[in-house]
């Protein structure tokens, strides 16, 4: 009788016991994609590469996530470039009620959305001011703050072109290279104070319609300039303008852009300048999970990956699913509420969750990017 | 300024007002086309300034959006350095922006501000509750391309259609006016101040001044005819005039005339005569003056004999020293022969032909001829000269008026002549060859001889022929015409009235009745005429003859026709058939006391019973046909009285006062119409009745 009432018992454990393990495997996440993947209107090409990339990097870590036991259901909510679009865009995506939301890879983007989601998980792909790190607490980007970057650059600088002054190319419109602007000012007061900073401004992602002779008005001969705007197609446009502007000058070029694009991609025009790519390590090809993200994107895709954004986004995608496996939220919990706590027990784990560590500098070539060194 | 000044002052601004009138109203419509014009570029601005808010809208809406975003990322900066570049940009439709970030717009209309900036408050959108204010843009007109384009071209196309208005309509205040207006008033100006009335056939006049140009031509035309009547007036109130002033001298003369008993018979007459012409030309002036018509021309009986003759005596005395020889030729047709004229405008056609055949006169031959016939129906009267004769071609112009033959001749004689004979019904031909003379023929109408001239002298075996005239040479006349039948007759000679009437009413019924009077009508020193003592002795019939050279007077000729007696001109004595008949019994007429016609056979009977019983005798008779089969036997004297009614058996009605006519024109001249009716009913005067009488005068009749 004993046995039989313990054999029952037993059973009865057991059954609750898998009956939470398939309760566990099965957690569900509503997601909404809300970004604009369609980085540089001028090149539809690249753009629509840029997008599928984005998808294809989407659909591998809704993969990978199926596989760890968190059933992602997604929905895109794609906007324009104008930023307006956000807003236009906000009222459909709160009524699909996600539990978290990713995306918003700059950051002008995610500032722009601070508005509408107070208790919604909100993760930019890659937005790195200073003022991202103010937001409320549901806000996060796997980009490092440009706070710990400028630092760097400057370092780089001193040791590359040492006493050079600095002219800064200000996109005005991004909120991001305002900041990082101001930042770098007041860095370089403070480390160096004889350099002379000065900077043009342009508004923007169409270099061909920069005023070369008002954007240039400050600049200096052999000031190092530093490229302070979002996209990197649009950067490399903007160093051939000023380039064939000041064509008899000896120019160098720092940018700190994020290239989505095959570091193997090149310039069809020679260079006559210098020109260096101060970034992180997106992608890591050493770390276990990287391996685990082309195998499952090969599965997938029938590919090898071949963009970072790719990468960015399975990032974004899997810094939640990781958070809601390792941090998984009380029972009373549900939804974006889970979510959310999931992923504010993982930041105070680690502050950085799913952030880059490694700075590196490439040196932009006539074809292409070539690695130069990692900042230490 | 008195008004001859205005009227100058009128005249001289005639074109100016007219070029006024128009041209105020070509400002008018100036006007009213810039007004048009100015509210369509008004209509065409607000359109443009809708247009050009529309534009602002649309280059703004990038800026809104950038400004949202921007401010919603906390980007103030790019903000700033957005506006500051977009206001420094020469690349844009406004001239500044302002970006407002409180409030709201308090127009949301772009504002036109005169003459030529703008505002325009644009307001920013909301995003999710979020207010971001609004923009305030100015602006110029003159920065918008299209629209200064659109305005430039507004303003040339005014002044294009203006210019082309001012252009069509110019002419109204010049040429048309000039054209239309002034020349025509000024050709109607010229029209009437000339004498000539000259049409410009080469002007081109519309087809109403056309009308009044010729209204204008035919009035000047009636008013110069009206001038020349006017002056004919005048000169007839000066010939009425004379002849009211010769009047009184004639008559002077007419009567120291009577009492020329020592002067010879013959020059006594021909005095006589040439006073009667000066009183019949004084008469004709006053009848041709005073008369409104002037062309009026009444027609009398004329005995052309006589008035031929009469224009003879005249120009014998006329062409005295002349040596100028008159020989006239009158038929036995023509001393008798009567036509229809007026009496003085015949003497001066006559005289008038008789002169320019004296005119025309040679020293060879200065024979006048004369000659009065009748053919058939027409009066011949020709008057031929031996003179000069008249050139051919100057025959077929002497019928219109202002040709003459003559040196000083104005060209009326003939044209008028031939008017006047033709008014009459007659004809007037000219022949003439040059050196031999030229050859007047007159034809006019030959009209019976009325019933109370004497066509005949009809005497009888025993008669009492009595002469009653002062003029010796008459009596020698009569005696001369009487010398074959002196033996069978009884010459009687007075040489007044008044002696011829106390013998008279000495002789015995029977003598009476015997007595064929030859009388003058006027005797010199004789208070009565010829006539008076016929009315007195009641002498009627073709027995009492007034043989006189006042034929022509119309009063003397009625009162021979209502006394019943015969007329014969003088001039007619040497011609007058006498007629000797043997008085038979039968012949011997019957002359009862009265005649009474009326088909009223009871009143018959009543008057001839009272008749009877009065002892009067007196005929009667039912119908005029019973009249008529005794009426030649019956004595003209004998006063008859017809009734105004006869039923004829037909059921017609025969009238009794026409009936009467006839009677008077065989010679019955006591004529009465006794009638149911009052005179009135009978409408006009019927000269041959001698009174309209009630019937039951018939009662006093028979007594």
């Amino acid at each position: 009788m004993k046995r039989q009432i313990i054999y029952i018992i037993s059973l009865m454990v057991t059954l609750f016991c898998m009956n939470g393990a398939n309760a566990h495997s099965t957690s569900t996440l509503r997601l909404a994609v809300f970004d604009n993947p369609r980085i540089d209107p001028e090149d539809p090409k690249l753009s629509q590469r840029i997008f599928d990339a984005y998808v294809e990097g989407m659909k591998t870590a809704l993969y990978v996530a199926k596989k760890q036991g968190v059933e992602i259901n997604e929905q895109s909510f794609f906007y324009g470039q104008n930023l307006i679009d956000i807003a236009q865009k906000v009222p459909y995506l709160l009524q699909w009620q996600p539990d978290a939301i990713i995306g918003l890879h700059n950051s002008n983007q995610m500032l722009m959305s601070r508005s509408f989601f107070n208790d919604i998980l909100t993760l930019s792909t890659s937005a790195s001011d200073v003022e991202i790190e103010q937001l409320p607490k549901n806000f996060y980007s796997l980009g490092v703050p440009d706070s710990q970057v400028a630092e760097k650059i400057i370092a780089f600088i001193n040791q590359k072109y040492p006493n050079r002054n600095i002219f800064l190319a200000i996109q005005a419109d991004s909120k991001e290279s305002f900041d990082m602007a101001d930042f770098l000012s007041k860095q370089y007061k403070t480390l160096n104070p004889k350099i002379k900073i000065s900077h043009g401004e342009f508004s923007g992602d169409e270099m061909k319609k920069i005023n070369m002779n008002e954007f240039l008005k400050n600049y200096s001969k052999n000031d190092v300039i530093i490229l302070l705007s979002i996209v990197y197609s649009s950067q490399k446009d903007l160093m051939n303008r000023i380039a064939d502007y000041l064509s008899s000058q000896s120019l160098v070029f720092i940018s700190y852009a994020d290239n989505w694009e095959p570091q193997t991609s090149s310039f069809k025009k020679n260079l006559s300048y210098d020109a260096y790519r101060i970034t992180f390590d997106l992608e890591n090809k050493s770390q276990k999970s990287y391996k685990q993200y082309v195998k499952s994107f090969e599965i997938i895709n029938k590919k090898k990956p071949t963009y970072v954004i790719s990468y960015i986004v399975y990032q974004t995608i899997m810094s939640i699913v990781t958070a809601m496996k390792e941090f998984p939220a009380l029972e009373s919990m549900h939804g974006k509420e889970a979510v959310l706590y999931s992923y504010h027990e993982a930041l105070k784990k680690d502050p950085n969750w799913f952030r880059s560590r490694k700075q590196i500098v490439y040196k932009i070539e006539a074809d292409g990017e070539v690695y130069l060194e990692t900042l230490k | 300024m008195n008004n001859d000044d205005g009227i100058l002052e009128n005249k001289k601004t005639l074109a100016q007002a007219i070029q006024k009138s128009i041209g105020n109203r070509i400002v008018l419509s100036l006007s009213v086309s810039c007004f048009m014009l100015l509210a369509f570029i008004g209509y065409s601005l607000s359109s443009e300034l809708d247009v050009l808010q529309m534009r602002i809208g649309q280059e703004v809406k990038p800026l809104e959006d950038f400004i949202i975003t921007q401010t919603m990322i906390n980007n103030k900066q790019a903000i700033q350095l957005r506006l500051s570049e977009l206001n420094t940009s020469s690349e844009k439709a406004f001239k500044q922006i302002r970006w407002i970030p409180v409030g709201k717009p308090s127009n949301n209309k772009l504002d036109w501000q005169f003459p030529l900036t703008w505002t325009y408050e644009y307001p920013l959108g909301e995003v999710i509750g979020y207010q971001f204010g609004y923009f305030q843009v100015t602006g110029s007109l003159l920065q918008d391309e299209s629209l200064v384009n659109n305005l430039v071209a507004m303003v040339i196309f005014l002044i294009v259609f203006s210019l082309l208005l001012f252009l069509l309509l110019y002419p109204l205040s010049q040429r048309i006016p000039k054209k239309l207006f002034i020349d025509p008033i000024n050709h109607f100006l010229n029209l009437l101040s000339s004498d000539e009335k000259v049409l410009d056939n080469q002007r081109c006049l519309p087809s109403e001044l056309q009308v009044l140009e010729k209204k204008i031509v035919l009035l000047m035309e009636q008013i110069k005819e009206h001038e020349q009547q006017k002056a004919l007036i005048r000169i007839g109130q000066i010939a009425a005039q004379v002849a009211h002033d010769i009047r009184s001298p004639l008559t002077a003369l007419n009567t120291a005339l009577k009492y020329l008993t020592n002067t010879p018979d013959e020059q006594r007459i021909l005095l006589r005569n040439v006073s009667n012409r000066i009183n019949g030309i004084a008469n004709h002036l006053l009848e041709e003056y005073t008369q409104k018509d002037l062309s009026k021309n009444e027609k009398s009986l004329c005995l052309l004999a006589s008035l031929v003759d009469n224009i003879l005596s005249e120009k014998r005395l006329q062409f005295d020293g002349q040596a100028i020889l008159l020989d006239v030729l009158i038929d036995e047709s023509g001393s008798m022969a009567f036509v229809l004229c007026h009496l003085q405008e015949m003497k001066r056609l006559l005289s008038n032909i008789l002169n320019n055949a004296a005119e025309a006169l040679t020293e060879q031959n200065r024979s006048i001829y004369l000659s009065l016939s009748v053919e058939k129906e027409w009066v011949d009267l020709t008057i031929q000269d031996a003179g000069v004769g008249i050139p051919q071609d100057k025959l077929k112009t002497l019928w219109k008026k202002g040709s003459s033959s003559k040196k000083n001749g104005a060209g009326l004689g003939l044209p008028h002549a031939k008017e006047t004979v033709e008014s009459w019904g007659g004809k007037i031909t000219l022949h003439s060859k040059i050196n031999e003379g030229t050859k007047v023929s007159i034809k006019l109408p030959h009209v019976p001889t009325p019933h109370y001239f004497t066509s005949e002298i009809v005497i009888y075996l025993g008669d009492f022929i009595v002469i009653v005239d002062d003029d010796l040479s008459v009596h020698d006349a009569w005696k001369q015409r009487f010398q074959s039948q002196l033996e069978m007759i009884t010459l009687v000679h007075f040489y007044q009235p008044e002696a011829f009437a106390q013998w008279y009413e000495e002789q015995p019924k029977d003598s009476q009745r015997n007595c064929v009077v030859l009388s003058d009508y006027e005797c010199m020193g004789e208070i009565s005429t010829g006539l008076d003592i016929f009315e007195r002795l009641k002498l009627r019939g073709v027995r009492s003859i007034l043989v006189t050279s006042h034929y022509e007077d119309q009063k003397i000729v009625d009162r021979c026709k209502l006394n019943g007696n015969y007329l014969l001109p003088k001039n007619c004595l040497a011609s007058i058939p006498i007629v000797l008949k043997t008085r038979k019994t039968a012949d011997a007429l019957y002359m009862p006391d009265f005649i009474i016609i009326d088909d009223d056979t009871n009143l018959l009977t009543i008057l001839k019973e009272g008749a009877i019983r009065n002892g009067r005798n007196g005929l009667f008779f039912a119908h005029p046909d019973e009249f008529k089969s005794v009426a030649d036997k019956l004595d003209k004297q004998v006063p008859i009285y017809i009734d105004s009614q006869f039923k004829l058996p037909s059921g017609e009605v025969l009238k009794g006062e026409i009936w009467a006519k006839s009677l008077f024109e065989q010679g019955f001249f006591e004529l009465y119409l006794a009638s149911g009716y009052p005179a009135w009913h009978f409408g006009p005067p019927m000269p041959w009745f001698k009174a309209i009488l009630p019937k039951e005068f018939l009662l006093s009749v028979i007594k």
